[in-house]
This record gives C-alpha cells, structure tokens and sequence, in this order.
C-alpha cells in the first residue's frame, strides 16, 4: 500500500526533518509511526497525502508515484485516504451531517446515497442524534468521533491519524483506537502516528519508529 | 449547480454584513448609470417630440401696415404644408398677456404703450415633416416685408441637444466607472470571504475537493452580489421615478406635454443580468488572485 524509497525531506534552509526513509507498508497493515516530538512524523504523513513533497526520493501510495500526480491527481487520491488529526480540523460552521457529508459530496455522489451514509457512520461513532450540532457545541471526545467518521465514509483504502488521541483523556482513546481498529478489520490500511508509549505498548502491531528524522525499527 | 448555489446561499448569509454592504454599494453604483439612462431617455424623447414640431410663430414689426400683415397672411396660407393661421394683434397679446398674469395684471396698468407684437401663429400639416420643414419655412417667411422675425424654438431646441450630448458622454463616463466599481467590491468582498473561510477551504483540500468544487461557490456568491445589488438599484431607481415624475405624468416642456417614461422591462432584465455577470466576473478575479495560497496549483 505504501513504499518509499530513500526518502529525504528538508524545509527551507533548515535542518532535515527526513532522511533517508525507506518504509514498506503492506495492504490491510496497521502500523503505528512512533517518535518523539519533531521526529518527523508529521512531516511523513503529510508527504503521504501529498501536502508537501519529498526533497528527494520516491513515494508509492496505492502503487501510485505521487510525485507525478498533477493537482487533480493528488485532489482524486485524497478522495480515497482518510485522514485524522490531533485538532480535528472540523468546519466551526457546518454542522456534524455538513462536516462528514462533505467527504463525499466533493466525489459528487448522489445526495440520496450520501444521507444513508453519513447517518449510518455517524449512528456508529454514537452522534446520530447531535447531526445537527456545530462542532463547538461537541466535547473533544466528540469532534474526533465527527472527524473519524469523515475519514471512514468515503470507506478509504488507507487511513492516516496524526496522533488523533492527543486531546483526549485515557477512556476515550481508547474508544477511538477501537474505532481505527474496526476499519482496519474490515481491510482498510493504518498509519498511526502517536508518540504514547501505553498505546504503543497497548496494542501489539508492527510500530515504525522515527528518531531525528531516521527509522529505528 | 444547485448544491453550490445553496452554499453560496449559507455562505452569504453567514458574512451578511460584508455582503450586505458590497450589495448596497453595487446598488448606488447600478443606480446612478440607470438614473442618467433614464433621464437620457426622457430627454431624448423630449428632442424626439420637439423634432416633430409643427408650429411657427411669426412675430411682425409694428411698422408693418394692413396690407403687409395681409400679404403675410395669404402667403403662408399658400404653402402647401401649412394646416391653419391664425392673427393675434398686439391688443389680444396684451389682453392674453394680462389673462395669464392674473391678480399680478395690475403691474400693467400704468403702461404707456403696448411692448407685445402681433403675430401670426402658423400650424403645419403633420405631413409637413417636422423641425426641418419649420426650419424652411421660418427662413422664407422671415425675409417678407413687415415680419420682425420667425421663432420655432431653435435656441431651446439647441440647447436640448448639447444637453443631450453631454448626458451622452456622462453615461458612457459612468457605465465604464459602474462597470469597474461592481468589480472592484465584488473581488474586494470575495477575498475577505476567502480569507475568512479559509479553514472551509483547507478542509476542502483535506478531503479531496477538485479547484472547481472550491471556487462555484465564491462564483455564484459574487453573481449573487451583483444580482442582488442589481435589483436593489431598480427599485430604488423606480421609487426616485415615482417620486420625481410619477408613473405616466406628463412631463412639460417648451414643445408641449410629453409623456414621462421609465426603463423598459428588457432594459431592466439587461441591467440584473449584467449586474450579475459582473459581480461574477469580479469574483472569478479575485479567486486568481487570492485562492492560490489555499490551493496549489
Ligand atoms: N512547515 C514546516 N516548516 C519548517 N520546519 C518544519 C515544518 N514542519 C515541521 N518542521 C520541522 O520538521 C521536524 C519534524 O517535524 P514534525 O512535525 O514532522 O515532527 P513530529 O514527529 O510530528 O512531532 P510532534 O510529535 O511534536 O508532532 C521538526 O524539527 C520541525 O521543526
Ligand atoms: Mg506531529
């Protein structure tokens, strides 16, 4: 599912936030990308979605070269992988239905599949009765619950989380790792970045770890 | 379209009072082109009525003696265009003069002498061929004997014309400035919308949304500020007009009455939907210019 070949990234004129990467992750995989803060997994999630592009090497995603995707290549592959963050990145101003139904209006799939669909995901993370809410009106808990049903309606082929438990108190992140683990049951590829030991140690899966910009695994 | 389109909708009514203000704004700007297109309008039908005049007032010397006067009388008469003379002396002119004056006639009373010529008012067949056939005969009747001259309304007439001119060039002036003001607030508004929904729009890119998927929304909502601000300038433009001319009065001038009028439906239509056109065309300007740092191209 994802390949990467020596991989090299530096931000501008600064030291290197990447180097020399070379990672496989095979299809249906659930790994988790360790590291202490500024080892660069952000920096490796975001290049997999193609937020930024390598300094130098290949990137396979899917067993596409994502450096040769135009805007609207990288615009159909994102269609395709779900992604989480810490902050949950909701839109303050659509509600709960708007924020996950957009996942799939930008596909422009019919309305009357995207209904059935945004309900039945959000009837599993337990807000089908807040669908009308602003995302301010949510816990923290709760917005992650939104933001993790918008990245499993598209029912992605790979699901990449930025350290999505970091706001959340112990109970509910474990809550939403079981949510991580049911897609990736059901054979949606994960990377994980987190940097909590208890859930590395936790979990038994394959953990990928960055120090520095290196991998130690 | 219609999904887009009741984004716009949301989005509009979400920042009502930055696009409330840039409606209200196209509003003045497609107002004052209309108002000067309208006055345009009914001062050329003004020229239009006055270029079909058909009437001539010949003012005679008061040297001139009976048989002068007779002779002016006959030959006019003779012209195949003319419809009907008629002779007023200078006492009817007097005694006309002093009728439309009123209670104010007793300014006249010590009057040694009667200052008003006589005059023969000249009607012309409706087939005579307007301004230019009064023109004509103005010329010829203004070198007989015994007349002091012949007066049809040229120098109002003139003067109608510059006028005419001028409010030519001043709309053209001010189309070209209503046409660049609706871009301008338009593309202005529309970037403090982009950078006010520029979380919706990285969310947007998060999940894949195409450039196209991003932008109708800023588009409609940009036509829909011209739309809106269009309309606005009507019904304002329709409530000065009443106000000023009132629907079908007449309007006075010195060729007669005329009937005011107001824009055409179709001219109406024109102005919304190059209104919208424009708030949509400004939009799609500032998107070039605004949208890349929340898009890569
Ligand atoms: N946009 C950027 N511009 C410049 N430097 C950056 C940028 N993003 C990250 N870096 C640098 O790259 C290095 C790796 O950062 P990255 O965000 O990938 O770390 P991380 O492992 O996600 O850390 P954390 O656990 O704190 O989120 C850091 O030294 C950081 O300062
Ligand atoms: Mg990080």
């Amino acid at each position: 599912m994802i390949q990467l070949f020596h991989v090299y990234k530096t931000y501008e004129r600064d030291t290197p936030a990447l180097v020399d990467v070379s990672v496989t992750v095979e299809r249906g995989e659930f790994v988790f990308l360790a590291g202490q803060s500024g080892a660069g997994k952000s920096t490796l999630l975001r290049l997999l979605y193609a937020a930024e592009q390598p300094t130098a090497g290949q990137i396979l995603v899917n067993n596409v070269n994502i450096a040769r995707l135009g805007s609207a290549g990288v615009s159909a592959m994102r269609r395709e992988i779900g992604v989480v963050f810490q902050d949950f990145r909701l839109i303050p101003w659509y509600t709960i239905y708007d924020n996950v139904a957009l996942a799939i209006e930008v596909a422009g799939r019919g309305r009357g599949m995207i209904r059935g669909r945004v309900l039945a995901w959000l009837e599993h993370v337990g807000l089908a009765h807040k669908f009308r809410a602003y995302p301010r009106q949510l816990s923290g808990g709760e917005q992650q619950r939104v933001a993790i049903a918008r990245a499993m309606v598209i029912d992605p082929i790979l699901v990449l989380a930025d350290e999505p438990t970091g706001n959340l108190d112990p109970e509910i992140t474990m809550d939403v790792i079981a949510l991580f683990h049911e897609v990736n049951a059901r054979g949606t590829t994960v990377v994980f970045a987190t940097h909590d030991r208890s859930i590395l140690q936790s979990h038994h899966k394959r953990i990928i770890t960055l120090a520095k910009g290196r991998v130690m695994e | 379209m219609g999904y887009f389109a009741v984004k716009a909708a949301r989005n509009f009514s979400r920042n009502l009072l930055v696009n409330g203000i840039c409606v209200a704004t196209i509003a003045i700007a497609v107002f004052i082109f209309s108002a000067t297109l309208l006055l345009f309008l009914n001062a050329s039908a003004v020229v239009e009525h006055a270029a079909r005049g058909n009437r001539l007032i010949v003012y005679l010397r008061d040297t001139a003696l009976p048989v002068d006067v007779e002779r002016v009388m006959l030959a006019l008469r003779a012209q195949s265009e003319v419809e009907s003379v008629e002779y007023t002396s200078k006492d009817r002119a007097l005694a006309d003069f002093k009728r439309s004056l009123g209670p104010a006639a007793g300014l006249l009373e010590g009057l040694e002498m009667n200052p008003l010529p006589a005059s023969v008012d000249v009607t012309l067949k409706p087939s005579a061929g307007g301004l230019r056939a009064v023109e004509a005969l103005a010329g010829r009747v203004s070198a007989m004997d015994g007349v002091e001259s012949a007066n049809y309304g040229r120098e109002v007439f003139e003067r109608l014309e510059r006028f005419m001119r001028f409010l030519h060039r001043l709309g053209i002036g001010v189309a070209v400035l209503m046409v660049l003001a609706v871009i301008f607030i338009v593309a202005n508004t529309i970037r403090l919308n982009i950078y006010s929904r520029r979380e919706e729009i990285e969310v947007q890119q998060l999940v894949g949304a195409g450039g196209w998927f991003i932008r109708a929304p800023f588009l409609m909502e940009g036509a829909m500020q011209g739309l809106l601000g269009g309309l606005l300038a009507e019904m304002l433009l329709l409530a000065a007009y009443a106000v000023v001319a009132g629907a079908g009065r007449s309007l006075v001038t010195p060729f007669g009455e005329i009937r005011s009028q107001f824009l055409s439906p179709a001219a109406l239509a024109g102005f919304a939907a190059a209104s919208t056109v424009l708030g949509g065309l400004g939009s799609w300007l500032s998107l070039g210019k605004h949208i890349k740092k929340f898009i890569p191209q």
